[in-house]
């Protein structure tokens, strides 16, 4: 057991499939001599060889076109795009060509790769290097869409993510970067489509993924001082969804409420109140609430980004006012 | 007559559900929740001073079989398929929302089972879409058998499978019934039973919920 960084986890995670399937590949701006722009891939390059280990030119189109060709040739490469905002001018390559080439080719063409990301706010970064996209993501049939929360999740779903058959969009919580966890020692593999309850609680089920998962947490902290005891589901996984975990959570607490770092329209946690909805509807005792960012670009001043980001303080005061009513 | 207080659906569907499963009138409640409804310690305490009659949690053993007979909604007309997939889709999601995972659910008419892998990922939309497709046979967990004009007797679970639920056939009957003018009509009235046999280790409030289920899909079709 090691505690390590959510960061340094990431380039473990990449060290154990490369060591365990020499198919596997990284490729992407800065990944190799320097390790990464958020240092998520340091020592890769030392150990596995520029081979395998492959800078690029500043052109997303160039890495994910690469990446592409590579996973329907017999590699399993994970693609980085630095700043997830960069998806924006990629969509053509990931939407109509990786999310479709097994349905275009009649099943004979599978593209088994993996685009690591850096997700969210929280850094100052301002509107375009900020955005939490798992959204737009979750929108196109056809890709899996990951978010760990803790280093251990980081190991295990990158793995799981890299020996998928189908792409996998892999975000990593920018803010989650610097935090730190204990991860058991060996070969850890998680399994998509696996959400997980990080406080069990009687009250009101509470679904948060990624930067919003230990703020959630804080929140429940602060609840349970009050008498309100708050379960915290973990998502990890947006695509394949656990619905069987949420909804039974629903049926035992009777509340249900999001917290998401994606801005409010269309965001991941409306898809899943839709589901609540549909499915669990005479368990619910009392409204969906979503606590969301606003449907604004993401500020850069420190404090208007702080104020739009759901805080521990709006998600307990939110969950709160809502079991009060 | 008691004077019911002015019922505007504020309680929430939870309360609702759990009223209409205790044979509880909510209207005659003073609810002591925020804005006055009724909540589940005020349904709770309504039911501790007048047991509910008896439900499906009543006829239910542990581990045996039990059945239910559910009165279909007046002028329904549900067809045999329909009735089966609406039974085998309610008793899925009820078992799943008591955290009992479901792999596959059969659809049989007596020899003919279907199958749908990885059911529990489903919505319940989805369920009844693959139910009507015809995939190919494998072990499942829950069965359904339509026993048509035999009416409802079930066979004990198979081995690997969790529960058997057996739809009996759609009886008519003619009851009396007086209607708020003091008329009396002669009506007809159409019944369903279901029977539903489990494995042992399924504990009795499962397979009570599952059937509480049932009848409710089956009474709001």
């Amino acid at each position: 057991m090691a505690e390590l960084t959510y960061r340094d986890a990431v380039s473990r995670a990449l060290a154990q499939e490369m060591r365990r399937d020499e198919r596997v590949v990284l490729i992407g701006e800065d990944v190799a001599g320097a390790g990464g722009v958020f240092k998520t891939t340091v020592g890769l390059l030392d150990e596995f060889g520029p081979r395998r280990v492959v800078d690029t030119p500043i052109s997303e189109q160039a890495i994910l076109g690469a990446a592409m060709g590579a996973a329907m040739t017999g590699l399993r490469p994970v693609a980085e795009i630095m700043f997830s905002d960069f998806f924006a001018v990629c969509w053509d390559i990931v939407a109509n060509q990786m999310a479709k080439a097994r349905y275009m080719t009649d099943g004979q063409v599978s593209v088994p790769l993996v685009i690591k990301s850096g997700n969210g706010g929280g850094l100052r970064f301002g509107a375009q290097h900020s955005q939490a996209i798992e959204n737009w993501a979750m929108a196109v049939p056809g890709l899996k869409v990951v978010t760990p929360s803790t280093p251990r999740d980081v190991v295990g779903l990158m793995a799981a993510a890299i020996r998928s058959d189908d792409p996998v969009l892999f975000f990593e919580a920018k803010g989650l970067y610097p935090t730190k966890g204990e991860v058991p020692d060996g070969e850890i593999v998680d399994r998509l489509g696996t959400a997980a309850i990080r406080r069990p609680g009687r009250h009101a089920t509470l679904v948060a993924l990624g930067l919003t998962v230990p703020r959630a947490l804080r929140a429940a902290e602060d609840l349970a001082t009050r008498g309100i005891d708050v379960e915290v589901i973990d998502v990890r996984s947006l695509v394949p969804l656990d619905t069987a975990t949420i909804l039974a959570s629903v049926a035992r607490t009777g509340r249900f409420f999001t917290v998401e770092e994606n801005p409010r329209l269309l965001g991941w946690g409306a898809e899943l109140a839709s589901i609540v909805v549909e499915e669990a509807f005479w368990d619910l005792d009392g409204p969906i609430e979503r606590i969301t960012t606003p449907h604004v670009p993401l500020p850069s001043a420190d404090s208007l980004e702080d104020l739009v980001l759901p805080s521990a303080e709006r998600i307990a005061a939110t969950i709160e006012k809502a079991l009060q009513q | 007559m008691t004077a019911l207080r002015p019922h505007r659906h504020r309680d929430s569907p939870r309360v609702r559900r759990r009223a209409r499963d205790w044979g509880v009138e909510l209207g005659e409640l003073v609810g002591t929740g925020p804005g006055g409804r009724v909540t589940e310690e005020d349904l709770r305490a309504a039911t501790a001073a007048a047991p509910p009659t008896a439900s499906a949690a009543a006829l239910v053993p542990a581990g045996g079989i039990a059945a239910v007979q559910i009165a279909l909604p007046s002028g329904s007309s549900i067809d045999r398929p329909a009735l089966v997939a609406t039974v085998a889709v309610a008793a899925l999601a009820a078992l799943r929302r008591r955290g009992v995972m479901v792999s596959a659910v059969g659809r049989t008419a007596l020899e003919r089972t279907a199958v749908v892998d990885g059911a529990h990922d489903l919505t319940a939309d989805a369920l009844r879409r693959r139910l009507a497709d015809d995939p190919p046979d494998a072990p499942c967990h829950v069965r359904v058998v339509d026993a048509g004009e035999v009416d409802a007797q079930v066979g004990l679970p198979r081995p690997g499978e969790r529960a058997v639920l057996a739809v009996g056939g759609v009886r008519e009957s003619v009851a009396v019934e007086r209607g708020p003018d003091g008329m009396v009509a002669f009506v007809a009235r159409a019944s369903v039973t279901i029977t539903i046999a489990t494995e042992p280790q399924v504990p009795e409030f499962v397979s009570a919920f599952v059937l509480r289920q049932v009848a409710r899909a089956l009474t709001s079709a």
